[in-house]
């Protein structure tokens, strides 16, 4: 039992760190953190969520100029049809006058 | 022969201009605008005239008649003046309309008169086919111009007359 005793004693005994131990854990500490600071995904963030947001406006902007370009095109082909009604309208009612003038005189 | 030559190479080298098919709106027309109680303005060229073609709906008898017109058609040009009272156009006015349909290129088809009204009608050939027609309609107070580019069927654009909630131009007996 005494020897067991020993046994455990001199294997739990305090030993000494060696010299500079503790300064070189604290240099490892600093430097994983420094590397883990390197890592850190903030840095891609800031340009991706910018990138989507240019993106999002961009396409919010597309829409609406679309949307307004449509509309301008369908007012455009609105009064450019009711022109040529118009225009036919007046056409055909002078030359059916004129076509009614030339029959009478004939008839006469 | 040398003489033969020179002729057959200035007949190649004589432009075309003189004859030239296409008619304009003089701008002495234009400004009667500025005289008239009410006008109409209508300028329909190529790509506006195709857009309203696409907007012309074929499911109307009426415009379906008016699309097939406007399909071939290269222009439509109107200018209509009423005016208040009488004088405010003059035969100059007209004139400058007349030099430009002149022949070859175009043929005075209609030429009527009657009490202070005189109606002329000139077509254009193209290609042995009717290519474009300009209607003259001169009353007292009133003055009417149509230039129509293109081909067009006469009777199918008289058959236009009164439609489109426009009543035709009842005519004296």
């Amino acid at each position: 039992m005494n020897q067991m005793d020993d046994e455990l004693r001199r294997t739990l005994r305090r030993v000494e760190a060696p010299d500079g131990f503790a300064a070189r854990v604290r240099e490892r500490i600093a430097r994983d953190a420094a590397r883990t600071v390197d890592v850190q995904p903030s840095r891609f963030l800031a340009p991706l969520r910018l990138a989507i947001a240019a993106t999002l406006v961009a396409a919010i902007a597309g829409g609406v100029w679309y949307r307004a370009e449509t509309q301008r095109r369908v007012e455009q082909g609105e009064e450019a049809r009711r022109q040529v009604l118009l225009s036919l309208s007046i056409a055909g009612s002078k030359l059916h006058a004129v076509e009614m003038k030339v029959n009478h005189a004939q008839e006469r | 022969m040398k003489l033969t030559l020179l002729t057959l190479a200035c007949a190649l080298l004589v432009p075309a201009a003189p004859f030239a098919q296409t008619f304009t709106i003089p701008d002495r027309i234009e400004k009667l605008s500025a005289k008239a109680k009410e006008s109409v303005n209508v300028t329909l060229d190529g790509p506006l005239l195709q857009l309203a073609g696409q907007f012309l709906n074929s499911g109307k008898d009426n415009e379906r008649s008016a699309k097939e017109i406007v399909s071939k058609l290269r222009g439509i040009h109107v200018r209509s003046f009423e005016f208040a009272k009488e004088g405010e156009y003059t035969e100059a006015d007209l004139e400058a309309i007349r030099s430009q349909l002149k022949s070859p290129a175009w043929t005075r088809v209609v030429d009527s008169r009657e009490e202070g009204e005189h109606s002329q009608i000139f077509v254009k050939q193209e290609n042995g086919m009717l290519g474009g027609v300009v209607i003259l309609a001169a009353e007292r107070m009133e003055l009417s111009i149509v230039s129509i580019d293109g081909p067009i069927d006469l009777k199918q654009l008289s058959n236009l007359a009164g439609k489109f909630g426009i009543p035709s131009v009842p005519t004296q007996k």
